[in-house]
């Protein structure tokens, strides 16, 4: 009997590819879009449309199709931390955190409660397995498309049975696939952003609705003061536009952000840079790693070679100050060894 | 052979009705109000539809207007543009009376741990301002049925003006709606829970009752209704009825002990499992149950996989399962058990109730990962 795979399918191009993919390869596979989000929503992986999408390409795949509905645990695990992790003055990354809670723990764990053998996703990154036998995520061979960055908390668990089917796909040849397949989904524009915030209302909107954004002074280094922002917790370390402050003599870009006393302070380039970035709560794919390795700090950041230490990377060229809340991960060449949150 | 207990959700077409409709998809394909004798016969055949609706529901062949179903029927009961607080509704309302009424402001009456409804509480909101009241004759989620005739009495005795609006799409398969509904002014009842074709359906109302109509323009079902009648569909909707007031005394016998013997074994069968609401209180056909340590999700998927077919809550628009308003306002704690709704009709079987007894019982163990 062939092995069963549940598919998380949102129905963009890339999951329905994927999912045709496992088909092709002899797959039992079921399709399953996870409805994580019942307020206002750009498209993103939560609207009825995507919902009915994904049950048109998996009626044309001639696959069941079901919906979970996992919209208490992600406001629990992504949109309220979010809004906490603003608010304590963090820049978090919600698609990390829906990853690491909702698409590969939860719907992990709910796929072997159903009996299922494995699960797949459309996610630009692939699955290697070492020489040891132990497993590892590794980049897709799309630079431009990657998405090891937010996978990779995935430890050995999750990676012995996760199936990504596109991590050897780039990403037009990808959409030509799905056209000459004939899915309906193959000129669907990509999900931009995070999905439960509209382009319209950004941040601001819904930080605004949920407790208050706080009006702050803008000083320079030495305490002068600038100018004003309407809501400290939207102003991000590293952050240069929208600023408002004119005449200075070199660019400005925020170097702190001080919650407490609603202060930004702002500064020259040279004062953002950094030797050294603290972390917390590492995970890692297989084993705690200290030593040398490539760090990336962002999801379309460039890797920066640093060491990494117990408790910090340090970086062996200065680099431009990490917000508090992003996410550092540690690659050994194309492969991520694990992985943590700045502090 | 699936297992179908999902008869509340619709019904498998009866045959009585699937043949009653045949000639009305080929031979007889007229448009009713033409004056040919071809459009003859197809009024003749609503009129023949008309008689047995009124039959079904102790009304006047002319206060029949057939809709589109179970939704429109509410939709018109309930009409639009009245004035805020001029609408009385219950908490557990199916969604097609209570956001009409809740888009117009409307006073939204509380139940009890049953979810049954006081009529002294819903007439003391009844005043000079009050144009509709619409309690429901039996829930579609629990079965459980409302005291709809004495809350038409309450809310009369303060007013006589006010319109009692009762959705009974799911008292058609079980009551007699002439005297259970006795005293109220419109009802609503659909043609696919009691095995006639879905999209069709009728508002019964008491003459010069009519709300303003929703759709407009031709002059069918005497202004209240205008659009070409379906007419096969209304030949098969009639058909239904008159099979399922021929057969009630037998059937509801049957599936009482049917559903009966289900319940019990499977609060025998799984620890914690009890039923929703009190059989005295609710029709034969729907069986609703909690069962704690188990999610629904997880429950119906294991159970479809089987072909058994049955219900949670409610399935909101994408398909998702959502949470219970009903529930919510019984009190009812379905955050730590699943709510399950399995529901009977005229073709379940025997056989249908030993599968389920077999693969509910299973799917539980495993999900509470005991096997």
């Amino acid at each position: 009997m062939s092995e069963r795979v549940l598919v998380g399918m949102s129905g963009g191009v890339d999951s329905s590819v994927a999912a045709a993919l496992l088909v092709d390869h002899g797959f039992d596979v079921v399709g399953v879009t996870m409805k994580l989000w019942g307020g206002e929503s750009d498209s993103g992986c939560c609207s009825v449309s995507d919902v009915d999408d994904a049950r048109w390409v998996a009626n044309q795949l001639d696959i069941e199709h079901h919906v979970f509905n996992f919209g208490d645990e992600f406001l629990e695990h992504v949109v309220n931390p979010f809004v906490d992790t603003h608010r304590t003055g963090g820049t978090p990354n919600p698609c990390i955190e829906c990853n690491r809670h909702i698409k590969f723990d939860l719907f992990f764990e709910r796929a072997a409660m159903l009996g299922f053998d494995r699960i797949a996703t459309g996610h630009y990154a692939r699955v290697a397995t070492l020489e040891d036998g132990t497993f590892r995520m590794q980049r897709s061979i799309d630079p431009l498309k990657d998405q090891s960055y937010v996978l990779h908390m995935l430890g050995q668990d999750v990676l012995s049975r996760v199936l990504l089917p596109i991590g050897g796909w780039n990403k037009p040849d990808l959409r030509a696939e799905a056209e000459r397949r004939g899915l309906l989904t193959a000129s669907k524009p990509d999900s931009q952003d995070v999905c439960f915030i509209t382009k319209d209302g950004g941040r601001e909107k819904f930080l605004g609705a949920r407790g208050g954004l706080t009006p702050g002074v803008i000083l320079t280094e030495d305490g002068t003061k600038v100018g004003d922002v309407p809501a400290t917790e939207l102003v991000t370390i590293g952050q240069r536009k929208g600023l408002n402050v004119s005449g200075m003599s070199e660019p400005q870009f925020v170097v702190d952000v001080n919650l407490q006393e609603s202060i930004v302070t702002i500064g020259p380039r040279r004062s953002l840079q950094d030797d050294e970035t603290g972390f917390t709560q590492p995970v890692w794919a297989h084993k705690p790693f200290t030593g040398n390795a490539l760090v990336q700090a962002s999801a379309h950041g460039t890797a920066l070679p640093a060491t990494v230490e117990l408790d910090r990377v340090v970086w062996h060229d200065k680099r431009d100050r990490i917000a508090p809340g992003q996410s550092l991960v540690f690659y050994d060449n194309d492969y991520v060894i694990g992985g943590a949150i700045a502090t | 052979m699936p297992t179908y207990l999902d008869h509340a959700a619709s019904s498998p077409l009866r045959p009585e009705a699937l043949d009653a409709m045949l000639p009305w998809f080929s031979e007889r394909h007229a448009n009713p109000t033409a004056a040919h004798r071809l459009g003859r016969r197809a009024r003749q055949a609503l009129d023949d539809a008309r008689a047995v609706i009124a039959e079904a529901t102790g009304f006047e062949r002319g206060e029949v207007v057939f809709t589109g179903g179970g939704t429109e029927s509410d939709n018109l009961a309930i009409g639009r543009n009245r004035p805020p607080g001029s609408v009385i509704v219950g908490a557990t309302e199916h969604p097609a009376v209570l956001e009409p009424a809740e888009r117009q402001g409307a006073h939204v009456v509380g139940v009890d741990a049953n979810g049954i409804v006081d009529p002294a509480a819903v007439a003391a909101h009844v005043d000079g301002t009050t144009e509709v009241v619409s309690i429901m004759t039996v829930n579609n989620e629990t079965g459980v049925r409302q005291p709809i005739s004495s809350i038409a009495d309450a809310v009369h005795a303060v007013s006589d003006s006010v319109l009692v609006h009762s959705d009974a799409v799911q008292a058609l398969p079980w009551l007699d709606l002439a005297e259970a509904t006795s005293g109220v002014d419109m009802l609503s009842i659909t043609g696919h829970k009691i095995g006639g074709p879905q999209g069709v359906g009728a508002v019964v109302v008491r003459d010069g009752s009519m709300p303003d109509p929703l759709l407009v323009g031709g002059g069918q079902e005497r202004d209240r209704r205008a659009g070409t009648q379906n007419v096969a569909g209304i030949v098969g909707f009639a058909a239904a009825v008159q099979a399922s007031l021929d057969d009630r005394t037998e059937r509801l016998a049957r599936i009482d002990r049917l559903a009966s013997r289900l319940l019990t074994e499977l609060m025998a069968s799984i620890d914690g499992l009890v039923p929703t609401v009190d059989r005295a209180v609710r029709v034969p056909g729907i069986v609703h149950v909690t069962i704690p340590a188990v999610k629904s999700e997880p429950l119906l998927f294991l159970l479809d996989e089987q072909e058994l077919a049955c219900s949670a809550a409610s399935s909101c628009a994408s398909g998702a399962q959502g949470a219970s308003h009903v529930l919510d306002a019984m009190g009812v704690d379905a955050a730590n058990a699943a709510p399950l709704r399995l529901s009977l009709g005229w073709s379940t079987t025997e056989a249908e109730i030993d599968a389920a007894l077999e693969m509910i019982p299973a799917a539980v163990s495993r999900l509470r990962g005991v096997s």
